[in-house]
């Protein structure tokens, strides 16, 4: 048994989780470079070297695994043979000899090229295989590189991944039922990763210093997101006791999920809203059952992360039905595409930005791609038959922006009608809050939307100017700086005025400090991930508003966060005391 | 070269499982051996060709067989048709 080693980081989703570690470095740096023509020998030789050597690493594997899962024995064989195919090694033989290029780049290329193709097919399984592929490609490539080899990806029971950083990519992957638990060496609280991990419901740990060096594979980990700790090698006592804290929290999980259908009211009878925040289609089906009442953000863009071309109408249409029917009766907010920032699509190049955050991105993208927002538009009215549809539009800048995305969907209905396909002619359109001149100019805009929904994570990004994938700013990224308070009140306001609805969805949703301070504000509609609701709507239940609208009002005046903090610190201790031992599953947040 | 036809028959057609099991079969052979699906033909021995048809039941599938060994080669991948892979 290793060393016992209790690591710090940031805990980015609730819960405990106890399991072996499966390290997985998801960095490769790959060498490119040309090669003379004399060197193409020694090049494939070195690729010959590197097949035998997976081969031999695929056999030890396979005997140690002698398990009765059908799964591991099965991505073996494909990995073995996929070392022997003649299509993949003549295609890297071929563009060695052809291209002069070095090998790493080469079986790089081919790899990626290979995988993309199994990611676009219509049949799961096959789709599946995908990651066997990517995973041997980077088997081979590490062995080319004299690199540690990487474990076989991740399909024992009771895996705690430890990475460098999380892909979003891989994260969506991730089955929750094999992964029970993540860490990660980077990547931040509101990170996608992060955010999705969150949506799975795996306990994860990030900002782990050194994690990957530190913990081996096979090492025995306890994900302590009570504490934000990764505790590696336990001792016997340290696991039986944190067996004893999980088993509780899983009890206490049970118990809020049986007061999930009680609707959630302030002590003055004040009704609050709870929806859910969610990624991936397969969520809805939980969406009922956590007590929310409906989805409050369909993030539209993982639909178009793991395929290898843009989501056909049809493939949208299917997705954005199935979520709509899903939360009948409740409504489900979509919102347009939001890729760019630190969402990429890997079929779409974009250009190199020296400001992602700011740049072409969003409704940006699709305003300037009518093509691709008119496809989208269209599988969404398509969807609106169900009646509880409702689209929202993305980092919304300035009234041209949101006038021109409407009149593109005003084209479409126009379409639709032409070709006799129903939609609801009654869907809401409303538009996301999230950059500051939005808010600022939320009055008009009001009278032009539908609904708004306030994304405070973005808000908070641009209002304060930090970037909030950026570590050493972590500490100045802090949705409860009294200038997004100012922007989040400027905008109820204007909501109140015109008449529409408001709506909360960032991640200061889940937290029971920025719950008080949006209740207090004026915000009635809380979204947030699919695994806080069911604390949230306990905590949220029978709490003094007019309390929390005076601190409010007090916190407007504060002049750092640290004084918003101040002024509410004992409602926030209040409402923590009534949740009793069911606070464990709110995380800890550093 | 010998050619014949035969039909997927199994639920989830040449999903991973059974592509391994032409594969490993095709790879006893010297004779090389092709699988032509509409305009694709690609090389048995290739588990990622082989794949990448995602013949699903009810694909008729062209088996082109070359080689010193191509009647037993032929006969064999014929059988695998016909049993179903040992899937079912």
């Amino acid at each position: 048994m290793g060393r016992t080693r209790t690591l710090k980081g940031l805990a980015v989703s609730p819960g405990v989780a106890i399991g072996r570690a499966v390290v997985v470095l998801y960095d490769i740096t790959v060498p490119d470079f040309h090669i003379p023509e004399s060197d193409v020998r020694l090049e494939l030789l070195k690729f010959d070297a590197a097949l035998a050597l997976c081969k031999e690493q695929l056999l030890q594997i396979r005997e140690h695994e002698i398990d009765d899962d059908d799964t591991v024995q099965d991505i073996l064989e494909s990995q073995l043979l996929i070392l022997v195919d003649p299509l993949f090694v003549g295609e890297v033989v071929n563009r060695v000899k052809k291209e002069l290029r070095n090998v790493e780049k080469v079986v790089s290329d081919v790899v990626t090229e290979f995988s993309r193709m199994f990611d676009s097919m219509s049949d799961t399984y096959l789709r599946d295989r995908a990651s066997d592929i990517r995973d041997i490609g980077g088997r081979i490539l590490r062995n080319l590189l004299g690199e540690d080899p990487p474990p076989l990806h991740l399909l024992d029971k009771e895996t705690i991944l430890v990475c460098d950083h999380l892909n979003v990519s891989e994260v969506a992957h991730l089955d929750p039922e094999r992964v029970l638990g993540l860490v990660s060496e980077i990547g931040g609280e509101t990170s996608h990763p992060a955010i999705l991990a969150r949506s799975l419901g795996i306990p994860s740990i990030v900002s782990v210093l050194e994690a990957t060096k530190v913990v081996k594979t096979g090492d025995q980990l306890i994900v302590d997101c009570i504490n934000g700790l990764v505790l590696v090698n336990p001792t016997r006592d340290e696991f039986a006791s944190y067996k004893k804290i999980r088993e509780e929290l899983e009890s206490s999980w049970e118990r809020l999920l049986e007061d999930s259908q009680e609707p959630v009211s302030t002590h003055e009878g004040v009704e609050i809203t709870f929806l859910a925040n969610i990624s991936v289609p397969n969520e809805i089906d939980q969406v009922l059952r956590f007590g929310a009442s409906g989805v409050g953000l369909f993030r539209s863009e993982y639909l178009y992360m793991n395929k290898s071309s843009f989501p056909s109408e049809e493939d949208q249409a299917q997705a954005y039905l199935r979520v709509a029917r899903g939360a009948l009766p409740g409504p489900v907010t979509i919102r347009t595409l939001d890729i760019g920032g630190d969402k990429e699509l890997p079929y779409l190049c974009f250009i190199k930005e020296s400001n992602p955050f700011l740049g072409w991105r969003s409704i940006r993208f699709s305003l300037d791609n009518v093509d691709i927002f008119k496809t989208q538009l269209r599988a969404l009215l398509r969807a609106s038959v169900t009646g509880n549809l409702r689209v929202m539009f993305p980092m919304i800048s300035c009234m041209e922006e949101l006038w021109r995305a409407k009149e593109l969907l005003d084209e479409v209905r126009l379409e639709l009608r032409r070709e006799g396909i129903a939609f609801d002619e009654n869907m809401k359109v409303g538009m996301m809050i999230e950059v500051p001149s939005a808010a600022i100019l939320s009055e008009a805009l009001a009278r032009e939307v539908d609904f708004f929904s306030i994304g405070t994570n973005d808000l908070t990004q641009f209002t304060l100017a930090v970037d909030r994938t950026n570590q050493k700013l972590s500490d100045l990224f802090d949705s409860l700086s009294p200038a997004v308070l100012k922007m989040i009140h400027m905008t109820v306001k204007a909501a109140g005025l015109a008449g529409i609805n408001v709506s909360c969805c960032g991640e200061m949703t889940a937290t029971p400090m920025g719950f008080l301070v949006l209740l207090g504000l004026g915000v009635r509609e809380f979204s947030c991930n699919l695994f806080s609701v069911p604390q949230m709507r306990r905590l949220g239940n029978d709490i003094e508003l007019s309390l929390v609208e005076e601190l409010a009002e007090q916190a407007l005046n504060a002049r750092t966060a640290d004084e918003v903090r101040g002024i509410f610190s004992a409602a926030e201790r209040k409402v923590l005391e009534s949740m009793g031992e069911m606070q464990g599953l709110i995380p800890s947040l550093g | 070269m010998l050619k014949a036809s035969a039909l997927v028959q199994n639920k989830f057609g040449l999903h991973a499982r059974a592509a391994v099991t032409i594969v490993n079969e095709a790879s006893k052979y010297v004779s090389e051996i092709f699988f032509v699906k509409g305009d694709d033909r690609i090389n048995a021995k290739s588990i990622l060709g082989v794949m990448i048809l995602e013949a699903v039941k009810g694909t008729e599938i062209s088996i082109e067989v070359d080689g010193p060994d191509e009647e037993k080669a032929l006969s064999a991948i014929l059988d695998l048709f016909a049993a179903k892979f040992n899937e079912e």
